[in-house]
């Protein structure tokens, strides 16, 4: 799955810490995220598109 | 990885006092070092499932969104084919050396654990599938 978690992060200035942080998971599911290993859960997608106010189709693009 | 070194530091440390101690305790009281080694093994095992909650916590790794969390639970699925594997292998292994009533315990655990499968299995099937 490809997303562009990585480049909306970096614009919004957040590390990746911060980031797990503000939606509840560890850095390392933020990691494998942005570097498409991990799939996230339907309920972690749409906290990460709600808090960048962005839209799932968006973010996420099946390979 | 600091509450780990910390934890298994206070655990050498208690374990050289004790050693330390027995060797300095009058003959009435030689009942108290293995009491002691005792508490240490038990609250040890106290103490490490309370540093892993810890750092669960602290690193939000138990949370379900977590794939830390996915690992484990897939970790846990693989582990319980290969322990159904070795078991059979076991029981073939005590087959052939004719120790049947063994083997026949050995399968009759396995057979427990793949019904305990299928229940749990019917009861999540169930779960998601009845009207609220």
């Amino acid at each position: 799955m490809k997303n562009s978690i990585a480049a909306l992060r970096r614009s919004h200035g957040y590390s990746q810490e911060e980031l797990a942080k503000i939606v509840g998971v560890s850095r390392q599911t933020i990691i494998s995220i942005e570097k498409g290993r991990y799939a996230p859960s339907l309920a972690l997608a749409i906290r990460l598109t709600q808090h960048f106010e962005t839209t799932i189709e968006l973010v996420f693009t099946p390979e | 990885m600091r509450a780990w070194i910390t934890f298994v530091g206070y655990g050498v440390i208690a374990i050289l006092a004790v050693w330390a101690l027995a060797h300095v305790l009058p003959n009435e009281l030689a009942l108290l070092p293995p009491i002691l080694y005792g508490l240490i093994v038990f609250s040890s095992g106290i103490g490490s499932l309370l540093v892993r909650k810890h750092l669960e916590k602290k690193n939000r790794t138990a949370e379900p969104d977590s794939i830390e969390h996915a690992l484990a639970k897939h970790a846990g699925s693989d582990a319980f084919t290969y322990a159904l594997v070795i078991a059979v292998a076991f029981g073939l292994l005590l087959v052939i050396e004719e120790q049947f009533i063994t083997a026949l315990e050995v399968y009759g655990l396995v057979a427990l654990c793949i019904a305990l499968f299928w229940i749990r299995y019917a009861m999540l099937r169930r779960s998601v599938n009845e009207d609220r």
